[in-house]
């Protein structure tokens, strides 16, 4: 008999274990990842920098990193978080910025996110507060700030200087200048939104965050033609319409489009257009 | 100087010899490889993602210098009986030393300069797959500043180590030296913050205070030779602080290669 026959033989059951057991850790390691996330952001700030050498860059990659494949795996899988993992998630995100101050992912994600999915406006807002002034050569936070301020607390009045000060910024688009006009101009949310998640689908580069991006633009695009179609139907008819089947015989829609959320358009009495799935149930988080 | 140049050249071809170089090649090609394939996996911040891996592949590639080589400076020369081979050719200790500490320089040089190289790749495949877009505050001046306060950081460290195994002959003693002098000098600056403005209800012993204080003027502050992530973001350090850190690391260098010749020469070697 040769006598590499049992090491060869050890060899293939040690490899048939170890490939075996591969998919059962990547399970165990999925459910350690809340855990892991709530523990990261519990650690000091000035602890994690001290710790991180010279590799602070690296280091706040790679927690970035992580934070966007726990996410998009849940967004992937079609999961709701609790409220919880969202305060995680932020406080991740804090401790990502801490780390690399200059880092606009972890903001981008934040408005992304924390402010559109979680409807956490202000902690939002202090983070790109935090963006602004590290990143003083870039328009972006003012924009989203501007943009926060109109579209989620329907404050014009405090959008507007953010606004400007966006527009201030060497390189911002010249669009930037008249913007805040045209948002009270439109006086709709729904017009505003779709600019701004252009602009954002503009820069985004992750597939999991363009699909999310697009997904979300598409619904307001067509709440936003709903909406057209209702101010229409009241020009006309010098009402606005009871339901959705009044603008179908008045031959406005040819049927109610579905929500690419799954959800269903409901038109509210005051002319505007709800949807039962919230684009993915967006409530704002009892704040505690 | 032809002895300390003669012994630089010795030192670089011993370290060529234990393939240092080839192992660099290969860190050189998986660096390049997964910055490209990291960074986009990224939103926004694609340029910064590449350079972070890239200026922190350099960072590692040359630590290995001090950590790997560095430290068996005197150990390896003693155990082969090498050294008395060299000191009886009429070489005096300070020019041993000084040609080693060259040798070492050389290697660091070679290895910076390989996976700057590779580096630059990097960051052109990126570019190239990724769009000009993301790379719109890519500022090859700075990036270049950065990785030559790099290698000027790496030499300062490097010297500490030669001091270290100057002082002790045991391999092992100077590897945990060099770590403690590693891990003092990039968190230094962070504690010295911290005790400037302890948060509420800390309060910071006055022993400690002057502890850190000593510190400070002892170890090397390898902290404030990191400049990879104002680089990652496209700025460029002012010239004042540039002049700052070339004296800084130069001074300290000297006055690290002085104290290990002195211990060097005081030393029984049989």
């Amino acid at each position: 008999m040769n006598r590499s026959y049992p090491t060869v033989l050890a060899l293939v059951l040690a490899t048939t274990i170890y490939v075996l057991t591969i998919p059962l850790l990547g399970e165990i390691q999925r459910q350690r990842q809340v855990e892991e996330i709530g523990k990261i952001g519990e650690i000091p700030p000035a602890v994690v920098r001290a710790l991180s050498f010279e590799f602070k860059g690296v280091v706040a990659d790679f927690l970035m990193l992580r934070t966007m494949a726990f996410v998009g795996e849940r967004i992937g899988a079609n999961q709701e978080f609790i409220q919880d993992e969202w305060r995680y998630l932020h406080r991740l995100l804090t401790k990502i910025t801490e780390i690399d101050r200059r880092f606009w992912d972890p903001y981008l994600f934040a408005e992304t996110m924390l402010v559109w999915q979680a409807g956490m406006i202000e902690e939002g807002n202090q983070l790109l507060l935090k963006a602004a002034e590290h990143r003083p050569w870039d328009y972006q936070p003012y924009y989203f700030l501007g943009f926060n301020h109109f579209y989620f607390k329907k404050d014009a009045q405090r959008a507007a200087p953010y606004l400007r000060r966006a527009a201030r910024i060497p390189g911002a688009p010249d669009y930037l200048q008249g913007l805040a006009a045209r948002f009270s101009l439109y006086g709709n949310e729904t017009a505003a939104g779709i600019i701004f998640l252009e602009d954002m689908l503009r820069q985004a580069a992750n597939p999991t965050v363009s699909q999310y991006l697009a997904k979300r633009l598409q619904t307001l695009k067509i709440i936003y033609d709903l909406e057209r179609k209702v101010a229409a139907f009241k020009i006309a008819h010098d009402r606005l319409p009871q339901s959705f089947q009044e603008m179908i015989v008045a031959g406005l829609l040819s049927e109610v489009p579905p929500d690419p959320y799954g959800g269903e358009f409901i038109l509210l009495r005051n002319g505007r257009i709800y949807t039962t799935s919230e684009l993915i149930g967006v409530k704002p988080l009892d704040k505690k | 100087m032809k002895k300390i140049i003669a012994i630089a050249l010795l030192s670089f071809q011993e370290g060529l010899r234990q393939r240092v170089l080839y192992g660099i090649m290969i860190f050189a090609l998986f660096l390049i490889t997964t910055s490209v394939l990291l960074s986009g996996m990224f939103m926004r911040d694609i340029a910064k993602i590449t350079i972070d891996f890239c200026l922190a592949a350099i960072s590692a590639g040359g630590l290995l210098v001090p950590f790997f080589l560095a430290v068996n400076l005197l150990a390896r020369d003693i155990e082969r009986r090498t050294i008395f081979s060299l000191l009886s050719r009429a070489i005096s200790r300070a020019q041993y030393v000084l040609g080693k500490f060259g040798g070492l320089v050389l290697l660091t040089v070679t290895i910076v300069a390989i996976l700057s190289v590779s580096a630059a790749v990097a960051i052109w495949v990126s570019k190239l797959l990724y769009g000009d877009y993301f790379f719109q505050h890519l500022h090859i001046p700075a990036l270049l500043v950065a990785v030559s306060i790099q290698l000027l950081g790496l030499l300062v460290f490097t010297a500490v180590v030669v001091l270290w195994s100057c002082i002790s002959t045991s391999s092992f003693l100077v590897t945990l030296l060099a770590i403690a002098t590693y891990i003092i000098g990039h968190t230094m600056e962070e504690l010295i913050r911290f005790m400037a403005t302890p948060p509420p209800g800390v309060e910071v012993s006055p022993v400690v205070q002057k502890t850190l204080s000593a510190a400070l003027y002892i170890f090397p502050n390898l902290a404030a030779f990191d400049l990879k992530l104002a680089a990652a973001h496209g700025l460029m350090p002012s010239g004042h602080e540039i002049i700052f850190l070339l004296s800084y690391g130069v001074g300290y260098t000297a006055a690290a290669l002085c104290l290990a010749i002195i211990f060097f020469q005081r030393r029984d070697l049989l």
